[in-house]
């Protein structure tokens, strides 16, 4: 048997060469599900976003017809404004809230297990839970943020509508999500903690204060993090979909129809999975674009000390 | 070490087949056991202790909440009595405009044996080839658009074929109104308004605001249930129609939702939402949010547009409410008594089997006396089924007998064209355009009607191909 030669450099290679068979079988389950479950759709939507395909019938070639009619479709342009607004405020917001709550958070002092706590666990709250919750702080009549607001001397005429007016939804959910930002901040709080003491110590007797310590040493220090969390919130942001179909189904007067929403309404309220599609692969286009926008950009702004 | 032991142990196992083959099979059959073990459809089960053979007929419904628990005791029931039939009962959600678990359902041909469909829905359904032909079962069991009310059994029926039986009947709607906050306005309790005059002025005088300017109590809300919903109730109040079928059922019909009165009545509509600020309607509406907390039954408004269900609910959560309950108001124009029909049916999705079994649960949910009992008790819904029992057991109750009437006399549905989803969405659309941005009620009427003219066609084009191709594959004439 095999089993009691030597494993030479040789031997081993050709070993490895005889066996690839069982290495493919251990990962036959998850190629087998890559394949049927992502590539499969994906390949597919492709091939749906070049016919009119309405659900039950076969889909017809229609070649790139459906790009056309998007690009003359007001409603595929509106939706990606509102996600656009959206996502320029939400993600750079979400990033200096997580921050600024990491960087408290950072500091040693009692019971910091427990403030960590607090602000990580409106993240784990689910996200149908959180709508509704937000549905009766925002709510303008006898919410909890306008009853603040009124305490605190805010005239009636100015009190905002949140989701009732077409002018405050956006801000209504980028306030909201701001309420998530926790995700980031257990992030930012672990890339902190990696920064090293003697840099701080060093700039410190070289007459640093707070800001500039903070300025040239921590956030060059986590911008790997701080990058992967901007790529990761923008991502998320351009297919903002839940919030938006819970709370507000795109009104009032389509201000919060977000793209991800009118790709959803288009497939199962219109019946235009091809159409849809195409909106989906315009999404991948658009969020790859942006993606390697901000690497490239990045690159000369975020220091990988390894 | 251990490793090789193992893999060497099974090259003994796999026999003759070299190592590397018997291993792969071994996997590959594995990973297609775990993937397909989901999938396959049983409609047929038997229990070897059960003497005669049980099929399952699967049922999806939209409920859920206390209607969705209702549900599930008006099927047991019917597991109950039929010891040869077993309901098996899911949720799929159907929020009228999309019911997306459904349609990919039967895209991917594992469709349940029956499905609710909203009777909007249906031709729009029936046409896109979601749904299977019934006419055949429903004549032999004897059925006729006479057991039901017409306006439900014409939101069964496409070019002329059936295509599910009707289950409800919602009459939409009941005028309520709040008589202690009628005194207090110094109007009489015993009086709603009767003409649109009216209503606008019992408004003003039904409106309140604090002292900094905070809507406290309102009138009507005239949209409570979506400005597209409400486009067909006041549409239909002023005297308009949306849609004017064929002659002969088989081609397109002519969309006509810029009719001159769905214009005034949209233009009423607009002076509404700029007299009161439609923003602030909007707040104060969206401010009661669940079952128990609804404006009406807590008299922050004092008028409402009620639907039968919410009958019940008075009675639970506002037991002491002292109210009125009669017609919606109608311009001189208009229509008075007026009203409009909606409603659930229960249909066959297309591949599945139109089995006895599922169509004799149909029809027990849909004709039977026990059935449509349940309906009405347990949910609190009117039957679609006009001889029910249930007609007969809400003698006496003045609030039912209301809605009777509405029922009986409203000859009203949402249209009856493949292009109605399109079309609700055009008018929700549309009527936000004119309640928030002002814009012209007559422009975008006309706008709405243009495209939904052309979306119908298209779906009638399609469901013309379709009908061929099947005449060309069978030998079938076009029925």
């Amino acid at each position: 048997m095999s089993d009691a030669l030597p494993i030479g450099r040789e031997g081993g290679r050709g070993r490895v060469r005889g066996k690839w068979p069982l290495g493919v079988a251990f990962c036959l389950p998850l190629i087998v599900g890559l394949l049927s479950l992502t590539i499969y759709p994906v390949v597919m939507s492709f091939y749906y976003s070049l016919t009119d395909y309405p659900i039950f019938d076969p889909p017809k070639w229609v070649g790139l017809g459906n790009y056309v009619e998007l690009s003359r479709d007001p409603r595929f342009w509106l939706s990606l404004w509102n996600t656009g607004c959206y996502a320029l405020f939400a993600v750079p917001l979400g990033m200096v809230i997580g921050l600024l709550l990491a960087l408290l958070l950072n500091m040693k002092i009692r019971g910091m297990a427990f403030y960590r706590t607090l602000f990580f666990l409106p993240t784990i709250v689910p996200m149908v839970a959180s709508a509704v919750i937000w549905n009766q702080i925002l709510s303008p009549q006898h919410g909890l943020l306008n009853e603040m607001l009124r305490y605190v001397g805010m005239p009636e005429a100015w009190v905002p509508g949140w989701l009732s007016d077409e002018n405050w939804s956006k801000p209504a959910l980028v306030l909201m999500s701001l309420w998530g930002a926790g995700g980031g901040m257990v992030m930012y709080l672990a890339a902190l903690q990696d920064v090293p003491q003697d840099l701080y110590d060093s700039a410190s007797l070289d007459g640093a204060n707070a800001w500039h310590r903070l300025l040239h040493i921590t956030l060059p220090m986590i911008s790997p993090i701080l990058m992967f969390t901007f790529v990761m919130g923008l991502i998320g942001a351009m297919q903002y979909f839940s919030q938006a179909f819970i709370m507000t189904g795109g009104g009032p007067w389509d201000s919060t129809l977000f793209y991800s929403l009118n790709l959803f309404n288009t497939a199962f309220s219109e019946y235009r999975l091809g159409y849809a599609s195409a909106m989906a692969w315009i999404l991948f286009a658009i969020v790859l674009g942006l993606t390697w926008v901000v690497m490239k950009l990045s690159n000369r702004m975020v220091y990988y000390h390894s | 070490m251990r490793g090789m032991r193992w893999h060497a142990g099974l090259r003994h196992s796999s026999g003759a087949l070299p190592e590397r083959y018997g291993l792969w099979l071994a996997l590959l059959a594995m990973v297609l056991a775990a993937l397909t073990s989901g999938c396959g459809k049983t409609t047929a089960s038997t229990s070897p202790e059960a003497p005669a053979r049980v099929r399952t007929v699967r049922f999806w419904q939209p409920f859920g909440g206390e209607h969705g628990k209702a549900m599930h005791e008006i099927v047991a029931e019917f597991n109950r009595t039929h010891p040869t039939i077993h309901v098996e009962i899911s949720f799929a959600a159907n929020n009228l405009s999309a019911s997306q678990k459904l349609f990919l359902a039967i895209a991917g041909g594992e469709a349940p044996d029956v499905t609710m469909v909203d009777g909007q829905q249906l031709a729009e359904w029936a046409a896109r080839g979601a749904l299977t032909d019934i006419t055949s079962q429903v004549e032999r069991a004897g059925l006729t658009g006479d057991d039901f009310f017409l306006p439900r059994w014409n939101e069964s029926v496409f070019r002329n074929r059936v295509y599910a039986l009707p289950w409800g009947a919602d009459p939409n709607f009941a005028f309520c109104w709040n008589k202690k906050a009628f005194r207090e306005a110094g109007l009489d309790p015993e009086r709603p308004p009767r003409t649109i005059a009216e209503l606008d002025e019992y408004n003003q005088k039904l409106t309140r605001f604090d002292a900094n300017g905070r809507l406290i109590q309102i009138g009507l809300l005239p949209w409570p249930y979506g400005v597209d919903n409400a486009m067909f109730t006041w549409g239909y109040a002023f005297g308009g129609e949306f849609y004017r079928p064929s002659a002969d059922a088989l081609s397109p019909g002519q969309v006509t939702a810029n009719d001159p009165h769905n214009v005034a009545a949209l233009r009423w509509l607009r002076s509404f939402g700029q007299k009161y600020d439609v923003r602030k309607l909007n707040a104060f509406q969206s401010s009661f949010v669940g079952l128990a907390n609804d404006p009406f039954r807590l008299g922050s408004q004092t008028m409402c547009l009620l639907h039968v269900q919410q009958v019940q609910d008075i009675k639970r959560y506002a037991p002491t409410l002292e109210y009125g309950i009669g017609l919606i108001p109608a311009p001189p124009d208009g229509e008075y008594p007026n009203g409009w029909v909606g409603g659930w049916s229960m249909a066959v999705p297309r591949g599945a089997l139109a089995s006895d079994e599922a169509f004799e649960f149909m029809r027990w949910m849909c004709t039977s006396p026990e059935g449509t009992m349940k309906l009405g008790k347990e949910m609190g819904q009117f039957p679609a089924c006009r001889k029910s029992l249930y007609y007969q057991s809400i003698k006496g109750n003045r609030d039912l007998e209301v809605f009777y009437e509405v029922l009986k006399g409203a000859r009203h549905v949402r249209t009856l064209m493949p292009a109605q989803g399109y079309l609700m969405e055009l008018l929700r659309r549309g009527a936000d355009e004119v309640l928030y941005g002002g814009r012209d009620p007559q422009a975008v009427l006309d706008e709405i009607t243009i495209k939904a003219q052309h979306r119908l066609e298209y779906v009638m084009a399609r469901a013309n191909d379709r009908t061929d191709n099947r005449t060309v594959e069978t030998g079938d004439a076009a029925p």
